[in-house]
């Protein structure tokens, strides 16, 4: 099997580069405030602007010669608290970026294009790293100010951002509504930060628990030690994905259970195949079963073959559940060393947890897979054993400090789009479900608008061999924000006929043909599945 | 690259015009209750394996389904209106079965889902918040599977399942077994899932007891000449002289030809989910190893010709089904289910919505004409369908011959209910077999 392919640089960690963590936080330069400093391209007619802010965030701004008074104020996605070599590097953070790009930060499509159609872009760099919502919406009302006294000529704000920045951006519009017009909340984590890092602790405590001991998954020290411990249970993580790779590639052959050496769970689950345990964990932790390249329906070999509709089956959704979930765990680790950081402790609380009633449909759906019932009741034994599945509990100052983290009410003050991929595992579709669920009134829910990004029915490929194939790029409506330009510009597009037609978004032939014409998106009344332990 | 100039947004008159070409989407999260409806046609929609290890016999129920409601568009249709149905393959792939679902509804646009198979792919499909089955309002009728917790209305109140339990199976078999078989060591064979689950809950109720060591369950999918080795292993090591079979036809012929190759022959009860004789010939199941074996029904059988509505049955199934398509219990059931879709959306009435039709069958739906020697039991508190089934046993033809050469039928519920013989009479069969 392929090395699984990267999810989105500016969030998740691929494990498969992650191989060493550099011990240094990586720090922005702080530039004393001042007046922004620009340069007009003689070829584009575009005015370029550079500064910072009072609290040091780098910022840039870009401006069309035939500005039309609208700017789109972008909020990037979570950046890492450390070096990553060859990943995540301060040279790349240094670098304020004032719309959403290709996942290298080099495609310029989505910029260029607003820019075109005579809309200025900003964004900054936040003058911290890692969770950082109550720095940025300073930051962002900062920066709002610089803009609107360089450029005049600015009327109209639509703030939009990715993941993080989606939260940043909801964050704003609520606290803020009459600095901004309109809100693009991209691949956005809403509500609060709980529902995120619950799924990222379950799915960690489980593969300790089960898999490899040796993870810390939280409470991590402070300072450098704490990185050294991050990096470590990256690397480790790493390197169960790769073994459990094997096992179920082996298991799908032999159909015999194939635990890793040292796994604690052979030692009372060895008679269930390694598939299936790994598929209940990514099932209580709420993960996708679709992944980049797994859709859950294709298999090698002839269509209706036996062996297609084996892997399809029961090899698929244990395949899914490892691309994701890994995903998912390297911001699980890194962003619970920041965080635990930033609450003073470990925050994550498992210890009343009943994982049993997280999966009550789930194991009715997915019971072959999962190799009946006998075999779950098994699992949910072993999990449900203090002795052996030790549960994680919260530092008390820790979990409070932590549920201070601001939160969202889900007001929608102004018109609002969502971009949202129904297959995410790091932000899931639940958190875009949370927003429309707060919308109670039909004057509310006009304001909002959900454009639901999901996969083809099929798209996992096979070698000659049938090897599953999983070093093609991430199918669209799958990984976090792998969005393309058009999808980003139908957001934007939306917002932008919203804020000039009297603050309304359209309902009718307009969204028809943003719609229509933007492959991969859809407005169908449909729902997001709604993570089982949200908003609690 | 979509591109927007300024003029196009703002002057929006020559885009707006291009869009009226653009498919016609609707409004987020709106309930439609007449999607599926025009003036002259119903649109209905089935998701089911049509290929595929799962698929045998149960690739027979669409067409056939699709074959009665041809006879009934020939004949005049529902209120005017002619059916459209829309099969779909999910080759029994939870997956897939939500993918083809959400087709069916979002863009096929059908008015309800009938027929749709398996036990978890209708959890699924229920779960699925793409789908927002009761948020729709959509009904799903007449799902083939036998589990006995989609009759639970708060849980799925717009499903309607027509068989009778799995729950309800297996108490009528237990109750068979301590009159007839007393004093043997009974073994099981079950898959093991809510199917399964739902089967030995039965039996529990009966008051069967499993001889120790004879308890064999199966993960789906599982199934294979190796696993079903093992089985026969334990079975004969226990001792075990009555064996009920619980689980698909592709796991009962595994079982069932291992154990002739191993001469080990127990009496065989067979569910009625895999004991169609015609479906377990094709995997290779002859007459002279299902001789003997008993199974339930709680329709005619198939090779009964002096009913009514196996009689009509096949005549439609020469007229209008695919080309060459072998009559058995498969088509008899799609032609049923057919059916009693026909007589639910008339009794709906000329004025044809969703809810109307979840009404007309909780209200009516008692005295939808059909094939089934039990009857159906809806209500508006409760969606069971049928209740009851009547016990038979394969001659060396492989041809079921009802115990004691008739129809006897066995009532109960899914609960703790007793099992009594049914004194409820089958109505006449409607003129043509069209419901009124």
């Amino acid at each position: 099997m392929s090395t699984f392919t990267k999810s989105k640089k500016r969030f998740a960690a691929s494990l498969a580069v992650v191989a060493l963590v550099s011990v240094g936080l990586t720090s922005i330069p702080v530039a004393a405030n001042a007046a922004p400093v620009c340069a007009t391209n003689p070829t584009t007619k575009v005015t370029s602007c550079g500064g910072a802010t009072t609290d040091g965030a780098k910022y840039a701004i870009q401006v069309p010669e035939d500005f039309n008074g609208t700017l789109f104020l972008y909020s990037h996605g979570y950046r890492y608290v450390m070096d990553i070599p060859g990943y995540s590097t301060a040279a790349v953070l240094a670098n304020p970026i004032p719309g959403p790009t290709s996942s290298d930060y080099t495609d310029m499509t989505t910029i260029g294009t607003l820019l075109e159609e005579g809309y200025a872009v900003a964004g900054s760099t936040f003058p911290v790293l890692g969770w950082n919502v109550k720095e940025a919406i300073k930051t962002n009302v900062e920066l709002i100010g610089v803009v609107k006294k360089k450029f005049k000529k600015t009327t109209k704000v639509i703030a939009w951002g990715e993941s993080l920045g989606g939260f940043i951006t909801q964050a704003l519009a609520e606290k803020y509504p009459k600095l901004i017009d309109a809100s693009g909340l991209m691949c956005p984590a809403l509500g609060n930060v709980t529902a995120e890092f619950t799924t990222a602790g379950d799915f960690l405590w489980g593969l300790k628990t089960l898999f490899e001991p040796k993870i810390k998954g939280r409470n991590y020290s402070a300072g450098i030690p704490g990185m050294v411990e991050a990096g470590t249970d990256l690397a480790l993580l790493k390197a169960l994905a790769d073994k459990l790779k094997t096992s179920i590639g082996t298991e799908l052959v032999t159909s015999a259970p194939s635990w890793p050496a040292g796994a604690p769970g052979a030692a009372v689950l060895g008679a269930i195949p390694v598939r299936s345990v790994l598929l209940y964990i990514g099932l209580m932790a709420g993960i996708p079963t679709r992944s980049a390249h797994f859709d859950g329906v294709s298999g090698p070999g002839a269509d209706g073959s036996s062996t297609a509709f084996g892997f399809a089956a029961v090899g698929s959704p244990a395949f899914a559940i490892l691309e994701n979930g890994f995903n998912a765990a390297g911001l699980a680790v890194l962003g619970t060393y920041d965080l635990e950081k930033q609450s003073g402790g470990p925050f994550y609380d498992n210890t009343k947890t009943d994982y049993a009633k997280r999966v009550t449909v789930e194991k009715s759906v997915y019971n072959g897979a999962l190799s009946g019932s006998t075999a779950i009741a098994g699992i949910q034994l072993a999990l449900a054993n203090a002795a052996f599945a030790p549960r994680w509990a919260a530092d008390p100052l820790a979990a409070y400090n932590f549920s201070k983290q601001i939160k969202h009410t889900g007001k929608l003050n102004h018109p609002t789009v969502t971009l949202t991929a129904t297959e995410d595992a790091i932000v899931p579709e639940g958190n875009t479900q949370w927003l429309i669920n707060k919308q109670k009134t039909a004057a509310d829910k006009a304001k909002l608008l959900v454009l639901w990004n999901a996969p083809a029915d099929a798209y996992t490929t096979f070698d000659a061999t049938g090897t599953p194939v999983s070093s093609t790029p991430e199918a669209n409506g799958t990984g976090h924000c792998n969005f393309t330009a058009d999808q980003y510009l139908a957001v934007a597009h939306m917002l932008a006929d919203a804020v000039e037609s009297g603050g309304k978004l359209d309902t009718g032939a307009f969204r028809k043909y943003v719609v229509a014409v933007t492959d991969g998106i859809s407005i169908e009344p449909r729902k997001g599945r709604m993570q089982k332990f949200y908003d609690k | 690259m979509m591109r927007f100039t300024r003029s196009k947004i703002i002057g929006f008159a020559t885009v707006a015009a291009a869009a009226l070409a653009v498919s016609t989407l609707p409004a987020q999260a709106a309930v439609n209750e007449t999607q599926g409806v025009t003036a002259t046609q119903i649109t209905l929609g089935i998701s089911q394996p049509t290929n595929g290890p799962a698929s045998y016999g149960y690739n027979k129920v669409a067409p056939a389904m699709d074959a009665y409601f041809k006879y009934v568009n020939a004949n005049g249709g529902v209120n005017g209106r002619k059916i459209k149905l829309i099969i779909k393959n999910d080759g029994y792939k939870v997956t897939d079965a939500v993918n083809k679902t959400v087709e069916l509804v979002s863009r096929d646009k059908v008015f309800a889902l009938v027929g749709s198979l398996g036990t978890a792919n209708n959890i699924a499909v229920s779960n699925s918040p793409a789908i927002d089955l009761a948020g729709q309002k959509i009904p799903s009728l007449f799902v083939n599977t036998g589990f006995s917790g989609f009759a639970k209305k708060s849980d799925f109140p717009t499903m309607f399942p027509l068989f009778p339990s799995y729950y309800m199976e297996t108490k009528i078999l237990g109750g068979y077994i301590k009159d007839n078989f007393a004093g043997k060591k009974v073994g099981i064979i079950y898959q093991d899932d809510d199917f399964g689950d739902d089967a030995l809950a039965g039996l529990k109720q009966a008051g069967v007891t499993i001889a120790p060591g004879a308890s064999i369950s199966y993960a789906s999918f599982s199934q294979s000449v190796a696993t079903a080795t093992t089985w026969v292993t334990k079975l004969k090591t226990a001792g075990a002289e009555v064996v009920i079979f619980y689980g698909v036809t592709s796991a009962a012929a595994f079982a069932l030809r291992v154990a002739a190759g191993a001469a080990y022959k127990p009496q065989w009860i067979i569910d009625s989910v895999g004991g169609d004789a015609t479906t377990l010939g094709l995997l290779g199941v002859t007459p002279a190893v299902l001789d003997g074996a008993i199974t339930t029904s709680f329709l005619p059988a198939a090779t009964d010709s002096a009913d009514p509505y196996v009689k009509l049955f096949k005549t439609i199934n020469t007229k209008y089904n695919v080309a060459g398509t072998v009559w058995d219990n498969n088509v008899l059931t799609g032609m049923n289910t057919a059916m009693m879709t026909v007589a639910a959306l008339k009794a709906a009435g000329k004025n044809l919505t969703r809810s109307g039709v979840i009404k007309a069958i909780e209200t009516q739906g008692k005295t939808f004409p059909s094939a089934s020697l039990a009857q159906p039991q809806f209500s508006t508190t409760s969606h069971v369908g049928y209740n009851g089934f009547w016990i038979g046993t394969y001659d060396s033809t492989a041809t079921l011959k009802p115990e004691g050469g008739k129809y006897k039928i066995y009532t109960t519920d899914s609960a703790s209910g007793d099992v009594k013989v049914s004194t409820w009479k089958r109505p006449a069969m409607p003129a043509k077999g069209l419901p009124k």
